[in-house]
């Protein structure tokens, strides 16, 4: 069963395990240490790697060369490049090659010592690391923190682990779009920017697991590593954690029962949520420029702006936009301690606009065009559809404090940058909001600026908390207050407001994606045939061959044997030995107040015709054929299993070996 | 020079009888050195023995009238020099006739006799339809697994072996048949650490990574333990000479198979395990056995302890990493060819028996040239040794030119004789797929893979033919080195090339890889071959 216990633990570990070792074990191996400050450190990492992977994955896939081994070799070779590098250095190669023979020779201090040498300074490196993060004075901060995690966690990854089919209609295209890249195929469906389904691709090679379980999971982490990283961005840019925990949990907790729209982009998986990952550490850093001046934040700063570019244009957008509003709150500060540092920001924000071009060149010498329907939501406009939103509570308290934030940017000179900032920020995504699409007539502006809205909020409630703070003086005191009615707030949302999971809604049921997995877990790849509807191709894409229902009635003769072609007496030969065909006896369809039932109307009609056409065609079928089962039966979904006699045998299969009766 | 001349190759007496005294001094002086030193390094060396007998400056020039120490050790050093031209000079006697022949058959069979234990696999193969640790009726996921346990099962004891043989016939030539056991058995331990390390390892990996179902990854690692354990026994019982021992077990393993898996009707899997098992186990008993018999027998008087782990470890560095590159190269494309993501990809490397058969039957075209390849490089070790004797200093660059022109003459022997074997071996194939049609009705070169595989394979053979020439040459030149830098870069084109071809083009291109490395390896050793015999005294030298 999909979400038995032990089934979501094997698939959950696998999926955790490859991503913690892609992004933060080999980037440990692969890159410096640029940042003393952990935080900084692994996020940095971070970026560094989800770069490294996404250009790697480009360069690999256009030359048909994206695999396991490939990107093994790779990270080989960039680890060995750089410790190389470094062991040249500082002469550590010889070192390790004379304590090689010593080791032998069972010479102490150079063998068994090196180890415990090795070892006493990593604990003292994790003895520091753990004292700086629980600090009895951080206990309550961190055990907040923890709480307002689990509680972000459980929303966002319930409906991954209890139910099997995927969120939202765009799921069946992200998922078909990475499994196209796993098959080396680039832009299949036109030009777009395949960042996120590269890191999808490599997260399933890595994990090697089922892609249904990738994208279910994914999603959901997306908007977790979302929260940290506005945690991130409040509590490095205000240096208070507790604003920090502010941002996360209203991110996380507080925005669903106060927010008027739907937060199921949350746990889908799309790529404009996982560019929102890398909106706030680019500008961090960029941040960090500005006040330091330091190199290392420049280029963190670029590597998170490019990563945003070559993953989603909105999320490209916002960023570009706030990089502005960052520069131009910096200007307004000091403009004359300001202006080189803006000015190679800009430089280095161009040089991110010239990278995240890249792939469309990429697409035009492939001979692609832009994808279709992106193309035309990206310039889609009508008058006639945009008016100003209503405003919620979560709306006004996000006006509120941003007017905090501004009142007190008056009143203390303390981190006044960011402050700045935030107000520019937070004025101009609620005018994008509330006004934008009415200004511009946008389809895209008037209903993803939301979006943008909604990660903008956290960020101004973050940095309101963090003003309120700086009229008090703070104490050890005054931190326990603080963290006492963070606790009592997180109680009221636990136990009075009750959270609630996020369930978007589905194009199939769980019963379907949870039978294609059992077939793909009993067969092997490309060796059986599913027979189904339009979401059936992406899920069975790559692992197996998918055939639509309308093609098996209107192509093939269920009076002869399986499967043959009408007109022809030969069965196929490019169908495999065994034929799954998927029976709806009551077809699956959206609520009728989904927005998008009026566009799958029609297809939904289809499919009822299809389904009663297909009992007829099996009733020929048995007839004239044995071979034939049921693989699975509910009140909703039939499963029918044909299997064709094998025509050679494993042994003939594994050498090549002609059989010369067969052939006769 | 001031008042005595002492030039190159002279002691010029000044006048009288005087000067003859000196002269006969200064010769005997020279006998004095060579009886510390046969050979010194040069007149600095001289100078330091002149020391270290208690003479100084100022004896010398009390004594033979010269500037300094050192002036008196430049006229021995000349005089030693001098003396060189006449060593005594004799020719080898050459053996009669039908001694030579004997030798030369006997040389060939030793250099067969490696192929003997995987003649006894193939034939069990052809007949029975299993041997030892195949069947050919396996599942592709077992034939995969057992594919994969062998391959890295070479690739990780190819190091050991190298090291074992290598150690152990240093001692075994020296009559040391003491410190032959332990170092065998040292390195023997050294491999099965390794073995469990890796299994530990793979299992460890597996279960993180899921790169195989459990019962795959199960047969992996049992193979894998038991093939290396046989492997490393083979090295034993190869520098013991007990080749056919090895071979009896092997045979005795399939018989045991058979009786397990015809008779008492047992899983074919099951029936290999447990006949692996006692193979290995007979085996390593019998190779102690017969270190412990040779030792009572043969063993000098003398208790000499083993030298430093270090210093062992040191000298056999080259020839274990020859031994891991060797077969990395032999199978690098396999694992090429059979991780191409095409069709029937369940798993990140899936056996493809069409590629397997092609290169299985082009392997064989190997066998003859190795037979052929050991005569050559004894005749040309017993030429050079020979030669050390046979020529004045003066003929240096004639001997250089008569061993280049000797060792062109035995390539042309080698690739001659390689070529005729890829012949043989083709008419072979054809001839078997006649007899597997009239016997089972299958036509087992239906494939264009087996026969694109089996063509180049069987020319890449002839090549790396060539080139395992030029390596046992070099070895015995003490010249590791120049085969680690022949083999390294092989390695990379073989892994880079296949890789890429086999992506773009087909699987089966895997094998064009192999095919520019063998080219590679075998152009680049015929070149450092060619460069040692130009200059084949230094190397002489540089090996004692």
């Amino acid at each position: 069963m999909y979400d038995s216990f032990l089934n979501q633990f094997y698939h959950i570990s696998h999926f955790l395990l490859a991503f913690f070792v892609l992004f933060f074990v080999l980037p440990g191996w692969l890159f410096h240490k640029s940042y003393e400050d952990l935080p900084e450190r692994v996020v940095a990492r971070f970026l560094k790697m989800v770069l490294l992977l996404i250009v790697v994955g480009y360069l690999l896939v256009s030359l048909r060369l994206f695999e396991v081994i490939t990107l093994v070799a790779v990270f080989i070779l960039f680890t060995v490049f750089n410790r190389w590098r470094r062991s040249i250095k500082d002469s550590s190669l010889l070192v390790k090659l004379s304590g090689f023979y010593d080791f032998w020779e069972g010479v102490k201090a150079t063998g068994k010592q090196h180890f415990f040498l090795w070892m006493k300074e990593k604990y003292e490196l994790f003895k520091i690391q753990f004292h700086h993060l629980f600090r009895i004075t951080r206990i309550p901060e961190t055990v907040l923190f923890l709480i307002v995690l689990a509680i972000s966690v459980f929303i966002r990854f319930y409906d991954a682990v209890t139910h099997a089919a995927l969120p939202l209609s765009d799921s069946y295209v992200t998922l078909s779009w990475m499994k196209y890249i796993d098959n080396r195929e680039l832009f299949h469906d036109g030009i777009y920017p395949q960042g996120f389904h590269i890191y999808l691709a490599t997260l399933y090679k890595f994990a090697a697991i089922d892609p249904i379980y990738i994208l279910k999971y994914a999603g959901p982490l997306s908007g977790i590593l979302t929260l940290f990283t506005l945690y991130f961005f409040i509590y490095k840019a205000s240096n208070n954690r507790i604003a920090g925990i502010m941002a996360a949990f209203t991110f996380g907790v507080f925005i669903e029962w106060m927010f008027a729209y739907p937060l199921e982009r949350q746990v889908a998986t799309n790529s404009q949520e996982f560019s929102f990952i890398f909106i706030f550490p680019s500008l961090y850093f960029f941040l960090r420029y500005l006040e330091k001046g330091e190199k290392r934040d420049l280029l963190s700063g670029f590597t998170g702006t490019a990563i945003t570019g070559l993953i989603h244009t909105l999320g490209f957008a916002y960023l570009g936009m706030a990089t502005g509003l960052l520069v131009l709150a910096a200007l307004f500060s000091s403009f004359k301690k300001m202006f080189r540092r803006v000015i190679h920001i800009c430089l280095v924000s161009l040089g991110a606009v010239v990278v995240a071009v890249i792939p469309y060149g990429i697409g035009r010498l492939m001979g692609k065009h832009v994808h279709s329907s992106s193309a035309e939501f990206l310039t889609d406009q009508n008058e006639l559809i945009f008016t100003a939103p209503t405003l919620y509570p979560m709306d006004w308290i996000a006006l509120v404090s941003l007017g905090i934030v501004a009142i007190t940017i008056f009143f203390s000179h303390n981190r006044r940058l960011v402050r700045i900032f935030t107000v520019l920020l937070g004025l101009a995504s609620f005018l994008l909001y509330y006004q934008g699409g009415v200004w511009t007539n946008s389809l895209l502006i008037s209903s993803r600026s939301v979006d943008l809205w909604t990660l903008t909020i956290p960020v101004l409630l973050g940095m309101a908390y963090d003003s309120i703070g700086l009229l008090f003086k703070t104490s050890r005191k005054t931190v326990m207050a603080e963290v006492l009615v963070f606790v009592s707030l997180v109680m009221f949302v636990q136990f009075y407001l009750k959270p609630f999971p996020i369930e978007p809604y589905k194009m199939q049921r769980d019963e379907t994606l949870e039978q294609y997995l059992k077939i793909s877990s009993q067969f092997r790849p490309k060796t059986w045939a599913v027979v189904s509807n339009e979401e059936g191709y992406a899920v069975v894409l790559g692992n197996g061959i998918h055939m639509y229902m309308e093609t098996l009635l209107e192509e093939y003769d269920p009076s002869l044997p399986p499967l043959t072609k009408r007109g022809e007496s030969q069965p196929d030969s490019q169908i495999p030995d065994d034929i799954f065909i998927f029976h709806e006896k009551k077809v699956f369809q959206v609520s009728e107040t989904n927005s998008i039932y009026p566009l799958l109307k029609p297809k939904y009609e289809r499919r009822i015709r299809e389904n009663q056409q297909l009992v007829d065609w099996i009733e020929v079928y048995k007839q004239a054929n044995k071979n034939i089962e049921i693989f699975y039966e509910d009140d909703n979904l039939l499963i029918y299993h044909i299997f064709k006699d094998k025509e050679k045998n494993d042994y003939e299969r594994i050498w090549g070996i002609e059989n010369e009766d067969n052939e006769s | 020079m001031s008042n005595m001349n002492i030039s190159r190759g002279n002691v010029v007496p000044f006048s009288g009888s005087a000067h003859k005294d000196k002269s006969r001094q200064l010769q005997l002086l020279a006998d004095k050195i060579l009886e510390r030193h046969k050979q010194p390094e040069d007149q600095y060396e001289v100078a330091a023995l002149l020391e270290s007998m208690g003479w100084n400056d100022d004896r010398a020039i009390k004594e033979f009238g010269v500037e300094d120490i050192f002036e008196l050790a430049s006229g021995i050093w000349d005089s030693i020099q001098n003396r060189i031209v006449y060593t005594p000079f004799s020719r080898t006697e050459k053996p009669s006739f039908l001694r030579s022949l004997y030798e030369t058959i006997r040389t060939f069979l030793r250099g067969l006799i490696f192929a003997v234990p995987m003649a006894v696999s193939v034939a069990s193969m052809l007949v029975l339809k299993f041997s030892l640790w195949s069947y050919q009726n396996l599942t592709v996921e077992i034939a995969t697994s057992i594919a994969l346990a062998t391959i890295l099962s070479f690739i990780t004891v190819g190091g050991f072996t190298q090291a074992i043989a290598r150690r152990g016939f240093f001692y075994i030539i020296q009559g040391f048949y003491n410190l032959a056991r332990k170092s065998t058995f040292y390195f023997i331990r050294l491999g099965f650490l390794a073995c469990i390390i890796i299994s530990v390892l793979l299992l460890l990996f597996n279960f993180l990574f899921n790169l195989f179902s459990y019962e795959m990854i199960l047969i992996i690692v049992i193979y894998f333990f038991f093939l290396n354990s046989i492997w490393l026994s083979v090295t034993g019982m190869y520098i013991l000479k007990k080749e056919l021992v090895f071979t009896s077990l092997i045979g005795l393993g399939i018989f045991l198979v058979y009786i397990l898996f015809k008779i008492a009707g047992m899983d074919i899997i099951l029936s290999q395990i447990i006949s692996l098992l006692i193979v290995t186990i007979l085996s390593f008993i019998l190779v102690s056995y017969f270190f412990t018999k040779e030792e009572k027998q043969k063993e000098k008087g003398i208790e000499i302890k083993m030298p430093r782990i270090s210093i062992t470890l040191y000298s056999v560095t080259p020839y274990f990493l020859y031994g891991f590159l060797y077969f990395l190269f032999l199978f690098i494309d396999r694992v090429n060819a059979w991780s191409t993501n095409s069709d029937f990809m369940p798993y990140i490397i899936w056996f493809r028996g069409q590629y397997e058969l092609g290169l299985d039957f082009a392997l064989l075209a190997l066998i003859i040239p190795m037979g052929i390849s050991e005569v050559i490089v004894t005749n040309l070790m017993n030429d050079l040794e020979a030669s050390q004797r046979g020529y004045l200093a003066k003929e240096i660059d004639k001997k250089y030119r008569f061993f280049v022109r000797k060792y062109y003459k035995l390539l042309v022997i080698i690739l001659l004789s390689a070529i005729a074997s890829s012949y043989l071996v083709y008419q072979l194939t054809l001839w078997y797929n006649k007899i597997s049609l009239l016997m089972n009705d299958q036509n087992i070169l239906t494939s264009d893979t087996t026969r694109f595989v089996l063509l180049w394979g069987i020319v890449s053979y002839v090549m790396l033919s060539v080139f395992l020439m030029n390596a046992v040459i070099l070895f015995s030149i003490s010249q590791p080195g120049l085969v680690i830098r022949t083999i390294l870069p092989a390695v990379v084109l073989n892994v880079v090339l296949g890789f890429l071809l086999s992506r773009w083009f087909d699987y089966s291109f895997a094998v064009i890889g192999l095919l520019i490395g063998s080219l590679f390896m075998m152009v680049l050793s015929t070149y450092y071959v060619r460069r040692v015999l130009k200059n084949i005294d230094y190397y002489l030298y540089y090996a004692s």
